[in-house]
């Protein structure tokens, strides 16, 4: 039995296209630069922004129950979720602008805001 | 299958490329007694960190030629009007600065003084670390009737002369705008295209970053963010006085460092006032100087003062209270949803 | 009291169906077991059998086979109509849609495995548009597109792989 796949012209063209994208999305997408603003979206809304840099939970009563953020430290982080499958908890704690923690049945997500560079220099 | 591969590794090398060209130099440092915020967008990191390295230089040139307590050539020459002597062979530079500050002093109508520096000191300010006082309203009284101005000076070529002892010259509103201008010169010569320079919160803009022109944040005077944000379009300048950056609190009131020529007492009741400069030659000294007028003088006043200054752009924050003008409420954007509900706003054409 | 006994014909068609969906149920369901390090990464395993009967008999086999493991299983987990449902249901349309197309493309140069890659990134931004515009309009998901188009490539090549084999040496499922 011959385990080596046949792989044709066009195979390794959307191979090499592929991965092109997947450079090109983690280069446009990932920036690892330390947020300072978290917005927290709530049942289709936003339900406010938040500073990172204080301590605050967040009790939003959701379709499924009871979700719990907490910001702390310039991070934030799902406390508890009355979701089945507790990913968001585990996700644990999120600091990069961009980074998100999505909880679908509670309809509860939060975010690293991206804009937290709303302006180059301060005056003051 | 070669082509192609030589073709989707070239894309490759183009898409990296053009990230590293798009990069941002940014340099911190503390000169001035406060801090020196560069940006230099899109040129290569040796040519940014010369060019701001020359700026730096120049910037320490000028604290130790005009600083206002500590040795300078300032110091020296407010030494020999304390003692009733000329001061000969003054340094060109200094006397064209004099000359511009006594002239935007008459145009202010003596509320940019920069020849109070007894009462500055009176107050404690001519200190890196101040520390809370009581004043004493008859020993205030006394300074104020000294009556220090700028016109009491008198140049003839070198010689720096003055007619009342009690002349101190304290340029603290006037040097970060000087320094803005002079960056501005420098990064010209180093053929820097865009950058942006910020002293101690007084910003000049040159070019724009990227596709964008340069952001600003104004600071919220009584929060540890930014109230409003605006473009700085190339050549502009921004400046302000607040009440908030260099203060005491004696007895539950507020003493802030912007002292009124006239009374002697440090202004009450303004948060901060917001200069923005179009593009002139002098726009980083202007930024710095032409907030503190509208800054001293009363709320009914402040119209007269900016026309005859010619002040176009401007923005005041008082208590639950916003004043700007038509073109400055065109140009700035709230960050917050929050400032328009908890403050009237005013709009002054 | 009489008995009735309803008899439906069924077509060697649908037998084929009823054999692939209830294999592709099957790893559907194994795979909704396993434990996955960022919620929607998933290998995709019973997108093989899909793909398989695509090349094996035509497009409406496959068709039906996706849309029937879509339904029971979602019966079966007891997520029918939720946003999990929804979400696989959106991203095998959009795979369906994606495989239909490149079915078309020239066998000589392209075998299963460039259409498991398609299918595979039309599976995962079917999931990423319904989260953007329908789950959670507000939420911006770029920061996970770069995770998923990585998994997706790489489930994809090797789905693709698997298929091919399948192909070669069991011509008879």
């Amino acid at each position: 039995m011959k385990l080596r796949p046949k792989f044709y012209i066009g195979d390794v063209l959307i191979l090499l296209i592929s991965i092109l994208f997947i450079l090109f999305t983690f280069k446009s997408f990932w920036h690892f630069e330390a947020g300072s603003i978290v917005q927290v979206n709530f049942q289709g809304k936003v339900y406010g922004n938040f500073s990172l840099f204080q301590n605050k939970k967040i009790n939003l009563t959701g379709k499924e129950g009871e979700s719990v953020i907490e910001i702390r430290e310039g991070r934030a982080r799902f406390v508890t979720s009355p979701c089945k499958n507790q990913y968001c908890v585990q996700q644990g704690w999120i600091h990069y602008a961009g980074q998100m923690l999505i909880c679908i049945p509670n309809e509860v997500s939060v975010e690293i805001l991206d804009k937290t560079k709303a302006y180059d220099s301060l005056n003051y | 299958m070669h082509f192609i591969k030589f073709f989707l590794t070239s894309i490759l090398l183009c898409l990296i490329q053009s990230c590293s060209n798009s990069s941002l130099y940014q340099s911190k440092n503390y000169v001035f007694g406060t801090i020196v915020d560069i940006s230099i967008y899109g040129e290569d990191q040796k040519k940014a960190k010369d060019a701001t390295n020359d700026v730096l230089n120049e910037f320490t040139r000028l604290n130790n030629s005009l600083h206002a307590w500590k040795k300078s050539t300032l110091t020296e020459l407010n030494e020999n009007i304390r003692q009733g002597k000329p001061s000969t062979h003054t340094n060109i530079e200094l006397i064209h600065i004099i000359e511009d500050a006594k002239s935007l002093e008459k145009k202010s109508h003596h509320l940019f003084n920069p020849a109070i520096g007894e009462l500055i000191d009176y107050w404690g300010f001519h200190q890196d670390e101040f520390i809370s006082m009581h004043p004493n309203p008859s020993n205030i009284q006394k300074l104020v009737e000294t009556r220090p101005s700028l016109d009491a000076i008198h140049i003839s070529s070198s010689t720096i002369s003055s007619n009342n002892r009690h002349v101190k010259i304290d340029l603290g509103g006037y040097a970060k705008g000087y320094a803005l201008d002079q960056a501005r010169k420098i990064l010209d010569q180093h053929q820097i295209k865009n950058a942006l320079i910020n002293i101690g919160g007084n910003i000049t803009a040159i070019g724009q970053h990227g596709k964008q022109p340069w952001r600003i944040g104004i600071q919220d005077p009584r929060a540890t963010h930014a109230i409003a944000k605006l473009d700085l379009p190339d050549g502009w300048a921004i400046g302000t006085s607040g009440d908030y950056q260099r203060y005491f609190i004696d007895n539950g009131i507020r003493y802030c460092h912007i002292i009124n020529p006239e009374t002697g007492y440090p202004v009450q009741g303004v948060y901060s006032v917001t200069v923005l400069i179009e593009p002139a030659k002098n726009a980083g000294v202007l930024s710095d100087v032409l907030s503190k007028p509208l800054f001293i003088a009363s709320p009914n006043d402040r119209q007269a003062i900016a026309r005859s200054l010619d002040i176009k752009h401007y923005f005041i924050i008082e208590d639950k209270h916003i004043l700007m003008t038509k073109t400055m409420s065109d140009k700035i954007q709230f960050l917050h949803p929050d400032t328009k509900k908890n403050n009237q706003i005013e709009i002054t054409p | 009291m009489t008995r009735s006994i309803i008899k439906i014909k069924t077509t060697l068609l649908d037998h084929q169906v009823a054999q692939l969906s209830a294999i592709a149920i099957g790893l559907s369901l194994l795979e909704s077991v396993l434990p996955s390090p960022i919620p929607g990464v998933k290998p995709g395993i019973a997108n093989i059998i899909s793909l398989y009967a695509l090349y094996r008999f035509n497009f409406s086999t496959a068709m039906w086979v996706s849309i029937l493991r879509v339904f029971a299983t979602s019966l079966i987990l007891g997520q029918f109509l939720s946003p999990t449902f929804m979400l696989s249901f959106t991203g095998s349309l959009l795979s369906l849609i994606t495989l239909y197309i490149s079915f078309r493309l020239s066998k000589r140069f392209f075998s299963p495995i460039s259409l498991s890659i398609l299918s595979s990134f039309a599976h995962i931004a079917g999931q990423l548009l319904l989260v953007r515009f329908w789950l959670i309009p507000h939420a911006s998901i770029y920061y996970l597109i770069p995770i998923y188009s990585l998994s997706a490539l790489l489930f994809g090549l090797i789905n693709g792989w698997i298929t091919d084999q399948l192909l070669k040496h069991h011509n008879s499922l």
